[in-house]
């Protein structure tokens, strides 16, 4: 190793050393869910309008934590992009549910920054993710058994309207 | 005598970092915003094929909670001060609703959604944030 890249290296060790500084950050993503994800009590039905809440039915929850892991303050993420896609799926799936609602994301510091101090070791922060899986009701009149009037696809098919009517828009 | 105020600074390093490590967290969520803020690409319910859509402008904010501890000397005595700021719970959504003028035609689509967190001195400062980034966009063929 050259000469300048050792005293690099000991100096940005020496200013985190002398600092104490630890962290870490992660960012969450949901790339591959099937179903619609808020952050609000906001959520649109098949036909694009926003479902009212007495059509919201809360089926169950959604809980998701994990630990994010960096190094160096920040600067370096190792868990990176955290996709809860796939516990989304099943969760809304198996409360037979059409979307969450509410979703909250909470960020705490971990029992590791007791024992990275010196800020040269890797860090954590813990991560929950909650939110409410709602089913959506179908409108006055009908039952919630009523296939045709509950069936989300069904609706977006009758009801939304064409795409290239909306471009034309 | 050198290695018992070793023993001492270990200590009270090891005290810094717990206290820092019982901190709150800090939260993000939108409670009591009627508009969607949709994480992820479906943006209805049943799917298919997405909504045409306008972008319209951008959203970025983020909630915190932060904790910061010294020491205050007044010659006579010595107090340990510890000080916790917080964002409002409603801060987010707040936000969102001077974003998108609460029309009920205009979603928010996070593009990043960062929790994260350190410590910083020894302890003596802790900080964990979520910051929320997104679009605001107008859904076209919807009722205002």
């Amino acid at each position: 190793m050259k000469t300048w890249m050792k005293n690099a290296f000991a100096t940005a060790s020496l200013a985190v050393l002398l600092t104490g500084c630890s962290g870490a950050r992660s960012h969450v993503i949901a790339d591959e869910a099937r179903y619609p994800i808020s952050l609000s009590d906001g959520v649109r039905d098949a036909d694009g309008k926003l479902l009212p809440d007495e059509r919201k039915q809360v089926v169950g929850s959604f809980t998701h934590s994990y630990k994010a892991w960096g190094w160096l303050w920040r600067v370096f993420s190792f868990t990176g992009d955290h996709d809860i896609s796939e516990d989304v799926n099943e969760q809304v799936a198996a409360a037979g549910g059409d979307a969450i609602v509410n979703l909250s994301v909470k960020s705490e510091l971990c029992l590791w920054n007791m024992f990275t101090l010196v800020g040269l070791l890797p860090d954590c922060s813990n991560v929950s993710v909650r939110g409410h899986i709602i089913k959506a009701m179908p409108a006055s009149g009908a039952q919630p058994g009523d296939v045709e009037a509950s069936a989300p696809s069904a609706a977006l098919e009758q009801a939304a309207p064409p795409a290239e009517a909306l471009a034309a828009n | 005598m050198k290695t018992s105020k070793i023993s001492l600074l270990a200590a009270a390093l090891l005290v810094a970092g717990a206290s820092a490590c019982t901190l709150k967290g800090s939260i993000a969520s939108f409670p009591g915003y009627e508009k969607p803020v949709l994480l992820g690409p479906t943006d209805r319910i049943g799917g298919g094929k997405p909504m045409m859509c306008e972008k319209v402008g951008e959203f970025e904010e983020e909630v915190e909670f932060e904790v910061v501890q010294y020491t205050e000397d007044h010659g006579y005595a010595k107090y340990s001060v510890t000080e916790e700021t917080s964002s409002s719970p409603f801060k987010l959504a707040s936000a969102a609703r001077t974003s998108t003028e609460a029309k009920s035609d205009v979603d928010i689509r996070v593009t990043d959604l960062m929790p994260a967190g350190y410590v910083a001195f020894f302890g003596t400062k802790a900080k964990t944030y979520v910051s929320v980034e997104g679009d605001t966009m107008r859904v076209k063929g919807i009722e205002r």
